[in-house]
């Protein structure tokens, strides 16, 4: 008896925490949905995804090693005699190679990328991806650069061979950058051969869609797309990529294009954090606002046509996203 | 839960996480990023369903949020909801055998992983429900059950010590 009135008071007090925490989780919900990118919960996020950025980077060294322990696990199903034969001639040779290699790869996307600030006379920050997103949800990347070095949030990110995303949050030794595939992404843009104007937004397939364009412009496969600058989301006159499929032609409202995207989310390594570049700074915009499709608050367009109005004000009036 | 049984739940939260930042981001397949903060919440629900406590999956699922991207809240109270819910679930149509609790293990994930996008639907993704199913929802359940599969056996060796209480004891750890 005694033992049932004992289970009966922990039963109930269990069913009380039960309604404690769910009523304390969807407040805080609630509150991070309110809020701007600046509130108190986005930034204890920060500080908990600078805080982890540390061993977001030995993840990486461990996803080299499981790399590593793969191909020896491809060399240990070889044939024994040839392994056998070619292991020792070849071991060191193998080392040095595969070092070189590894220098000229860096090499190579290091040029790029300088080939890339060059072109777009860019001043920026270089930084390496040092973490990548911990859930399904987020394509985000962390990389190694942070407010020590001048990043801040609402900074346009480049890959070598453009834009791929912006940061949302930075910590003193880190910064977390959202990609653009990521489906709360949206950045003003601008077909460089029509002009015509939109906005480029992630999806969960990885695919990136150019919505909100005039539906009286004729848009192509392989028209280059920009970013427009528009509601001061990214910074202006930067590569996002090149359309490479029109769904539906002009005038059909229901129209789908896909941009191809710059760079996957595990193809890069290096990237710039854009301060400015000269085609913005010529503009007079600069990269403050957050790109985030979701809603929120800050970010306007300042443009007399009603589709460029649309398409700045939709890419930038982020902030209180995600 | 005796102190030993804390301990040890304590421990292979603490490593749940370490592998959530470490490991996860490293073994996606096809953009489906394994949760093992959820697969271990639920298989100590599944395992220990009649004193499964509410409080670690509360915290793990904060944890899952805070150092991710989503809405903070979001992961807590779906982890809060879904032990509390298979504990229940468990203790009622555990028969004994290994199909149920995995069974129970399988939906719980697809459940919980389907709920998550509608939450971050409703704080604003902007995603069609079908693509959060096909491309998120279902390869993300199906990879947490197979962390599950792989973690239910450790925690019943390491965790769980049958016999140590008596039955029908719910604890709040």
């Amino acid at each position: 008896m005694a033992l049932n009135f004992q289970d009966r008071g922990s039963a109930s007090a269990t069913r009380v925490l039960l309604v404690v925490l769910v009523v304390v989780s969807i407040a805080c919900m609630t509150v991070y949905a309110r809020e701007g990118a600046g509130g108190p919960l986005h930034a204890v996020q920060s500080a908990f995804a600078g805080a982890a950025a540390p061993f977001k980077a030995a993840g990486t060294a461990v996803g080299a090693a499981g790399e590593g322990a793969a191909e020896a696990m491809a060399d240990a199903t070889a044939s024994e005699e040839t392994l056998t034969a070619l292991r020792e001639r070849n071991a060191e040779l193998t080392e040095l190679v595969t070092q070189a290699e590894e220098y000229r790869l860096e090499a190579e996307r290091l040029s790029g990328l300088l080939e890339l600030k060059s072109k777009y006379q860019v001043d920026g920050v270089s930084g390496r991806v040092i973490g990548r997103s911990t859930d399904a949800w987020n394509q985000r990347v962390t990389i190694d650069v942070g407010t020590s070095d001048g990043v801040e949030p609402g900074l346009t990110v480049m890959g070598p061979a453009g834009v791929v995303g912006q940061v949302v949050s930075a910590s003193p030794g880190s910064a977390e950058v959202r990609l653009l595939t990521d489906p709360q992404s949206g950045a003003a843009a601008v077909v460089q051969s029509s002009r015509a104007e939109g906005v480029v937004r992630g999806s969960l397939a990885g695919l990136l869609y150019l919505e909100n364009v005039d539906a009286d412009v004729t848009l192509s496969v392989g028209d280059v797309v920009l970013t427009s600058g528009l509601g001061g989301s990214y910074t202006r006159g930067l590569l996002i990529g090149t359309i490479v499929r029109v769904d539906g032609n002009a005038n059909d409202g229901t129209r789908r294009v896909i941009v191809s995207p710059n760079e996957q989310a595990t193809s890069f390594e290096e990237v710039i954090v854009v301060k400015s570049a000269a085609a913005d700074s010529a503009s007079g915009s600069s990269g403050g606002g957050s790109g985030d499709a979701g809603s929120g608050s800050g970010g306007s367009a300042s443009s007399s046509s009603s589709s460029a109005g649309s398409a700045g004000s939709a890419a930038g009036n982020g902030g209180g996203g995600q | 839960m005796d102190n030993g049984e804390r301990i040890a739940a304590g421990v292979g939260a603490a490593m749940a996480v370490l592998l959530q930042v470490v490991v996860a981001p490293h073994i996606a397949l096809f953009a489906a990023v394994p949760n093992f903060m959820l697969a271990y919440a639920l298989v100590i629900a599944v395992t220990r369903a009649q004193s499964c406590g509410l409080v670690m999956p509360f915290v793990l699922g904060l944890l899952f949020d805070l150092i991710g991207g989503g809405p903070v809240g979001a992961c807590a109270l779906l982890l809060v909801l879904a032990t509390f819910l298979l504990s229940r679930a468990s203790a009622l149509v555990d028969n004994g055998t290994l199909f149920m609790p995995l069974a129970m293990l399988l939906v719980s994930s697809l459940a919980v992983e389907l709920l998550y996008g509608v939450l971050l639907m409703a704080c604003g993704m902007d995603v069609s429900p079908l693509q959060a199913l096909v491309y998120r929802g279902l390869p993300c359940a199906l990879y947490d059950a197979v962390i599950g599969l792989v973690m239910f056996p450790l925690v019943v060796r390491f965790v769980v010590r049958r016999g140590t209480q008596q039955p029908g004891t719910p604890t709040i750890l």
